[in-house]
């Protein structure tokens, strides 16, 4: 039986929107069976993927919207989040060291993750 | 959302507390209340996060930008108050934890 779901949520790229993208992440989550404590990392890294994508577009002065995408593909929990910032996304050319944080923190969170400039996905198993 | 954000003296420290959740979007009203702060002197200062539910690395990065402020005065100190499992494991998972005290209460981050 095909049981995968999917759904994307195509936000405009403003700092307001990345708690929308958390709340739709967490009732996905939810509904795909994971954990109350696994969906707190979900609810996190989501929140710090969309909003680096968001800074990204901001950096580059992009307007388009980000992209999450959100699937269920019965044996795991996936979450892509899309930018179309490129090249002049560069963060931290101030030398904060802040994208690396964020980054630390996402892989900390999700078992599986690829994560290259414009395109992040994160993997959880589903129980 | 909004956060609320407000400050107040107790025990000599500065207490500024946060309602609600700290991202991107919230946590320049946190920066801005701690920078009123620090820019009037205070430099021991508590950091309640007692009402936060949700905490980013753009909260993380408020706190450490006021630590480097405070470590700056002779005597100057940071702690935090946190209650939610979440909001600890974020500083946990940076080591954020090791930099910054963490208090289950006002109280006991006044009196550490």
């Amino acid at each position: 039986m095909d049981d995968r779901h999917a759904a994307t949520l195509s936000l405009p790229p403003a700092a307001e929107n990345v708690r929308t993208a958390r709340l739709v992440a967490v009732a996905a989550a939810r509904r795909a069976g994971l954990d109350e404590e696994v969906v707190d990392d979900v609810r996190l890294a989501v929140g710090e993927l969309v909003a680096r994508a968001v800074l990204r577009h901001e950096r580059a002065g992009v307007d388009d919207d980000v992209e999450l995408r959100l699937v269920d593909a019965g044996d795991c929990f996936e979450i892509v989040v899309t930018d179309r910032a490129g090249d002049d996304g560069h963060l931290d050319q101030d030398g904060s060291g802040e994208d690396e944080v964020a980054l630390a923190l996402v892989r900390a969170l999700a078992p599986e993750a690829g994560l290259t400039p414009a395109t992040a996905v994160l993997r959880w198993p589903i129980p | 959302m909004e956060l609320e954000v407000s400050s107040h003296v107790q025990d000599g420290r500065t207490v500024v507390s946060a309602a609600g959740e700290i991202d991107v979007f919230t946590a320049p009203q946190l920066d801005a209340e701690l920078a009123r702060a620090t820019s009037a002197g205070a430099s021991r200062i508590v950091v309640d996060l007692s009402q936060v539910d949700f905490l980013d690395s753009t909260g993380l990065s408020v706190l450490v930008k006021t630590l480097k402020r405070v470590r700056e005065v002779e005597g100057g100190s940071l702690a935090v108050v946190v209650t939610a499992d979440r909001v600890a494991k974020v500083f946990r998972l940076t080591g954020l934890d090791t930099l910054i005290p963490l208090h289950p209460t006002v109280d006991s981050a006044v009196a550490g």
